[in-house]
């Protein structure tokens, strides 16, 4: 029989049974709504999270200073980053594979404006901070490196921070700004990013050497008398030499801070990358696990299928019995309860597909940051899925209805 | 005119006894008078066990029936009567013995293979029509063709459901005809494939008298007008008068083979009446109500 006559056949007989037909997919219309439903939101989730770790920079690297010592002991005396370790980093020939390196010396400041103030941390950097940060100014100019030598009193702002201070105007580039009372001209506002969680747009830069000199105090200086810096920015030229130049940066700190075990560093070196690969499993993982109790309801489901066809069989056993005396085989009979069982689920997954493409939509309302789009592969599991479901689930039915014997078939009341 | 018995002068006897032409390489075994055997059947048993008891449906059954021919095969309860529908109709297999139809030994036949046989060979006619439900006279009549993968299926069953003068009811469902008309549905359905033979199991078995020859007269009309072979499994002796010729089996042998002299035209015999049926059982005492009612006649019966 042809798969035309086939389908036919299928299509007559469920429609036939239309309430019948109805709850039986309904299972399978949950169970798949809830597994597109799902992956859609986690992978819509993961690539949102993933958007907002590219704005840290996924080829970034920051060196910070930590403390290895437990609560009570003094293993390690902490040496802090000073602007030695960032000039060695700096230096080719001890880190290879960097772009560029940038200090930063943070000091907590607040900024002063007509009458609006903000508190926000001031990082004193050099030039190569816009580089190491992926940043172009939307006006004005960066920090030279002039600035750093001549250490000038001069500022520069996230587009956050900028509309804080000076709400009324978008023409900043020139406007005085006091920084912990002292006097600071803005040369130039950052681009927004949007990205790194909305902090990123939030931000104060000085001239290092500014923020050494004028806003750091006795801080700004080791007990050796040399300068410290808070922290170093790294940039890998591409995403995969970070762990190379993870594993220099670490070395050269080793030699220079005489580490002599590891897991005791006063430094350490992070990698947003790192993060963002572990944050990744994280989410794969609850998304599998997620689906996976979804799935749960797909096999109820298709137990469902099993049942109706094993009575649809058993109803029809006359039936069965008059096709085989007409000259039905075994394949034809097989073929036309699996082609039945196989349209329900069919039809349940593309009803499932629907629903649950619809949940995902709903679910990126209430997250207006997140941007939903339904899983392709989802669909193509769910559709796969569902008609295995179909085949699998109406064999045992299928098989029973076509071994029957034709002549008891017949005599079945 | 009473049922013929095993007692009876046979009226003319078929060579039912006498052995059979060796059929030929291609198959087709010629009978006697040049006419092709359509039926084959040597010797067949059939033993079925049923737990630990054997029960011997057919004991050597052998016989012939050519083309064309009209056939009843009768016998009370017990004969083997069903048995013998079954292995006719290539439903089930001899347990020894050999079925040869036009020229096909069906007893070495697969599964496979027996449905198609019974898809291009046989037609078969059921007493309670089994006809599938919602669905139009004209799929109801393809439905043979359809597993037999023929093409051009709509014109066939159309020609097939005007042969039983159905040819106005095409598109009408089981539920919108008569049973009559319902029963002719099936004899289209038995005659579209062309098939050796129409093996009809009590055709008229479900219906009232008047249907029931209603169906009688298509089927004398099939056979005599378009030379179709047809085999009733009946036990109703008027029906099988219709027929040319009468088998009889009793406790899984064949008891009587004879030509029936002068067949009923149907519609226009009418069945015995039951006060005649009657009257043979209780031979005397007997009287008919003045109603019409059958009522039975107790006084009578317990005076003997």
């Amino acid at each position: 029989m042809s798969t035309f006559e086939l389908l036919r056949l299928a299509i007559d007989a469920l429609f036939h049974n239309r309430l019948r037909s109805f709850l039986t997919i309904l299972g399978i219309v949950i169970g798949v709504g809830a597994v597109v439903a799902l992956v859609s939101f986690g992978q819509s989730y993961q690539s949102y999270v993933d958007s907002q770790f590219q704005g840290l920079g996924a080829s970034t690297l920051f060196i910070g200073s930590t403390n290895p010592n437990g609560r009570n002991s003094q293993l390690v005396t902490v040496k802090p980053l000073t602007m030695g370790d960032y000039e060695a980093i700096a230096n080719p020939q001890e880190v290879s594979g960097l772009m560029a390196v940038a200090p930063s010396f943070n000091v907590s400041g607040t900024l002063v404006a007509d009458n609006n103030s903000v508190s926000q941390e001031v990082n004193g950097t050099t030039d190569s901070y816009a580089v190491v940060q992926n940043k172009q100014v939307a006006s004005g100019r960066f920090i030279t490196a002039d600035d750093v030598t001549t250490s000038n009193m001069v500022v520069v702002l996230g587009p956050a921070t900028a509309q804080q201070l000076y709400p009324n105007t978008t023409n900043w580039v020139g406007q005085p700004v006091r920084i912990n009372g002292q006097v600071f001209t803005i040369i130039g506002v950052m681009a927004s990013t949007g990205g790194g969680f909305g902090f990123q747009d939030r931000a104060a830069m000085v001239p290092i050497s500014t923020a050494q000199l004028r806003l750091g105090g006795a801080s700004a200086r080791a007990p050796d008398g040399e300068y410290v810096v808070s922290e170093i920015m790294a940039r890998a030229a591409s995403a995969d030499q970070v762990a190379s130049a993870q594993t220099d940066i670490t070395a050269l700190l080793d030699a220079r801070h005489q580490i002599r075990y590891s897991g005791l560093e006063d430094f350490n070196v992070f990698t947003p990358g790192g993060i963002l690969t572990n944050l990744n499993n994280v989410l794969s993982i609850l998304t599998l696990f997620l689906s996976l109790i979804a799935g749960i309801s797909l096999l109820v489901g298709g137990i469902g299928v099993m049942n109706i066809m094993l009575v649809s069989v058993r109803e029809r056993t006359r039936e069965i019995g008059l096709r085989k005396a007409v000259g039905a085989r075994y394949t034809d009979l097989l073929s036309q309860f699996l082609f039945e069982s196989i349209t329900l689920s069919l039809i349940g997954g593309l009803l499932g597909i629907a629903l649950g493409g619809g949940l995902a939509m709903i679910g990126g309302t209430l997250l207006p940051n997140v941007k939903m789009s339904i899983s392709v592969p989802a669909i193509f599991i769910a559709v796969i899925v569902s008609s295995s479901i179909g085949l699998f689930f109406g064999l045992y039915p299928a098989s029973r209805a076509a071994v029957l014997n034709p002549i008891e078939a017949l005599r079945y009341e | 005119m009473t049922m013929p018995t095993a007692t009876e002068p046979a009226l003319e006897e078929e060579q039912s006894t006498a052995p059979f032409p060796i059929p030929e390489a291609n198959g087709n075994g010629k009978a006697v008078d040049g006419r092709k055997a359509i039926i084959d059947i040597r010797n067949i048993t059939k033993i079925y066990h049923l737990g630990d008891v054997e029960v011997q449906a057919l004991r050597g059954v052998s016989l012939k029936i050519n083309s064309g021919e009209f056939v009843s095969i009768m016998g009370p309860s017990g004969s083997g009567k069903s048995t013998m529908l079954q292995i006719l109709g290539a439903l089930d297999q001899p347990t020894s013995g050999e079925y040869f139809l036009d020229g096909v030994d069906v007893s070495k036949l697969k599964d496979s293979q027996l449905a198609e046989i019974r898809n291009k060979k046989i037609g078969f006619v059921f007493q309670s029509f089994n006809l599938l439900a919602r669905i139009s006279a004209q799929r109801q009549v393809e439905l043979p063709l359809l597993y037999a993968g023929t093409r051009n299926r709509s014109a066939l069953a159309i020609k097939a459901l005007e042969a039983v003068d159905l040819g106005n009811r095409v598109n009408h469902t089981p539920k919108e005809l008569s049973g009559g008309q319902q029963q002719r549905v099936a004899i289209a359905r038995a005659i579209v494939t062309n098939p050796a033979m129409v093996l009809a199991d009590e055709p008229t078995g479900a219906l009232d008298s008047r249907s029931g020859q209603e169906v009688l007269k298509i089927f004398q009309k099939l056979n005599r007008e378009q030379k179709i072979t047809v085999v009733f499994v009946t036990h109703d002796s008027f029906v099988a008068q219709h027929t040319d010729r009468i088998i009889m089996l009793r406790d899984g042998e064949i008891v009587a083979d004879r030509r029936v002299a002068n067949p009923y035209d149907a519609a226009t015999t009418e069945r015995p009446s039951e006060d005649q049926t009657l009257k043979q059982l209780f031979d005397q005492g007997y009287a008919p109500s003045p109603n019409g009612h059958r009522e039975p006649v107790r006084a009578e019966v317990s005076a003997t």
